[in-house]
């Protein structure tokens, strides 16, 4: 009897505690978007894009003109030509109008692969980290096939086999990246496997899916999403540039890696209406690679 | 390689412009500079590989006035990658222990800089061997921009007649120089370092 009022007091101290873990495990997310909202520089890029994504979402309402419209007596003016803000392209289609609607594309092209090896990559990663032995020898090896080629030629190699197209694109780009993404996971989960809390799980009776969905992938998509994040600007660059060589987008579709290669003639006329979609690539993959720095820190994964 | 400096505006500056190197779209690049180069001022030449082509290669200078730009456009990208990762190893070294028992006793700054040098020198050997690797197949586009006449406009060239024998040779031919470059980039590491050596 004399032992109940500490007693008591013991478990209020350990509900103050149990709340204080509960709410310190949301607080690792509250801490991530709190660094992250602290760095300047991620902000920026982070509104740049969202401005980027959202312009070109409206491009139907925002764009002047029709993208596929053109008129012989109208090619190739100049920046800042009225009615024309950014000028015509080599056709004389209006430039604004078809950057906003190559956007479209070049975005699409350019995440879509980079998420695909995300849910493919993590998959068989984990699955490699986690079950080890066998599985782990042919996945392993059979990403080390993989590496036998540098990525840009590995990826310009399978587009010009299936042909050009948007979905050949991005089936080469997925095909490119999902190694990379596998090699990653599969070293973090080996990392996390072996920890004392996956034993203790193992030990209080909890299956392997249990111990893949609460331990595993709790600990370990947050390095591979950043490693995922920092895929997208290369991304962006490959496959605008499958399209400038022909092997993505085929014309008359606007997409800034076409838009690129079909102005490339232009330089010598129209230097400045030439370089514009290289500009959209550019700042897009800069914006995206400064983006997953910033959150590389804020998450406090080691490259 | 700024790490020694880091936070103060060099590292900045050498970050940013790793940052921009490694998202810059290689071939809009060559077409900027020759834009300025070629077309503004009229320095260099806007492509090709000079007179004779692949066929009568020299090291006049001639020749060589061609390979700038080409040269320049390709190095912009590796020369980003290998300054965020030389850096991160740089930094990392500097954080160990020895580095400060090294301080301690007395080092001045450049034989401690020496110490990190040696170091930091195999894994960046290993990070400047991939990006040669890439390099093998990244000049495809570029060599495309300037009309170069390597490997890689062969290849492009054929993946458009539908060669495809030309095709799978090239892929080959890239393919086995990559594997033996890993190889040697394998084989340099263990010479440098003698803690790689395999047991």
């Amino acid at each position: 009897m004399a032992s109940a009022p500490p007693s008591a007091s013991a478990a209020a101290e350990l509900a103050v505690q149990a709340r204080e873990a509960a709410t310190r495990r949301e607080g690792y997310w509250a801490g991530v978007r709190k660094r992250l909202a602290r760095d300047p520089v991620s902000i920026a890029c982070a509104i740049v894009l969202l401005a980027m994504l959202a312009a070109i979402l409206a491009a139907p309402l925002l764009a002047p003109h029709d993208p596929y419209q053109g008129s012989m007596l109208r090619r190739l003016r100049p920046i800042g030509t009225p009615n024309h803000p950014l000028g015509t392209d080599e056709l004389g289609r209006d430039m604004l109008t078809r950057l906003l609607y190559g956007g479209r594309l070049s975005w699409f092209m350019g995440i879509t692969p980079v998420v695909l090896a995300f849910l493919i990559g993590t998959v068989l990663g984990v699955l490699a980290g986690f079950v080890g032995g066998g599985v782990n020898m042919l996945i392993m090896r059979a990403t080390d096939v993989f590496y036998a080629f540098p990525s840009v030629l590995l990826a310009i190699a399978i587009s010009g086999a299936l042909g050009a197209g948007t979905m050949n694109a991005i089936l080469s780009l997925t095909l490119v990246f999902i190694p990379p993404i596998i090699r990653v996971a599969e070293s973090v989960t080996t990392g996390v496997r072996s920890l004392d809390f996956v034993e203790a799980a193992r030990a209080s009776g909890a299956g392997p899916l249990t111990i893949i969905r609460v331990h595993i992938l709790g600990n370990v998509l947050g390095p591979i999403f950043v490693y995922a994040t920092s895929l997208i600007s290369v991304s962006m660059i490959l496959a605008s540039g499958l399209s400038f060589l022909g092997l993505g987008v085929t014309p008359p579709e606007p997409e800034w890696g076409l838009m690129l290669n079909t102005l490339r003639t232009a330089i010598y006329v129209n230097p400045g209406v030439a370089m514009l979609p290289g500009a959209c690539i550019f700042a897009t993959s800069l914006c995206f690679n400064l983006l997953s720095d910033g959150l590389r820190q804020a998450m406090d994964v080691r490259a | 390689m700024p790490a020694p400096f880091q936070g103060s505006p060099i590292d900045k500056l050498a970050v940013a412009f790793a940052v921009a190197g490694v998202s810059v779209p290689h071939y809009w690049l060559g077409m900027v500079l020759v834009v300025i180069f070629s077309v503004q001022l009229n320095w260099l030449p806007a492509m090709g590989a000079g007179p004779g082509g692949s066929s009568d290669w020299a090291w006049d200078a001639e020749h060589l006035r061609h390979l700038i730009l080409p040269a320049v456009t390709l190095s912009v990208i590796p020369m980003g990658i290998v300054t965020r990762t030389v850096r991160g190893i740089v930094a990392e070294i500097l954080n160990q222990e020895f580095v400060q028992t090294l301080r301690a006793k007395g080092l001045s700054g450049r034989r401690v800089f020496l110490h990190v040098v040696k170091n930091a020198a195999p894994n960046s050997i290993a990070v400047m061997g991939l990006q040669l690797g890439y390099l093998l197949g990244g000049s495809i586009l570029v060599e495309t921009v300037f009309s170069w006449p390597g490997t890689g406009l062969l290849l492009n060239n054929a993946i458009f007649q539908r060669d495809l024998p030309v095709l799978q040779a090239t892929i080959l031919v890239l393919a086995m120089f990559f594997v033996v470059l890993n190889l040697v980039v394998d084989l340099a590491q263990t010479a440098i370092d003698p803690r790689i050596r395999r047991g």
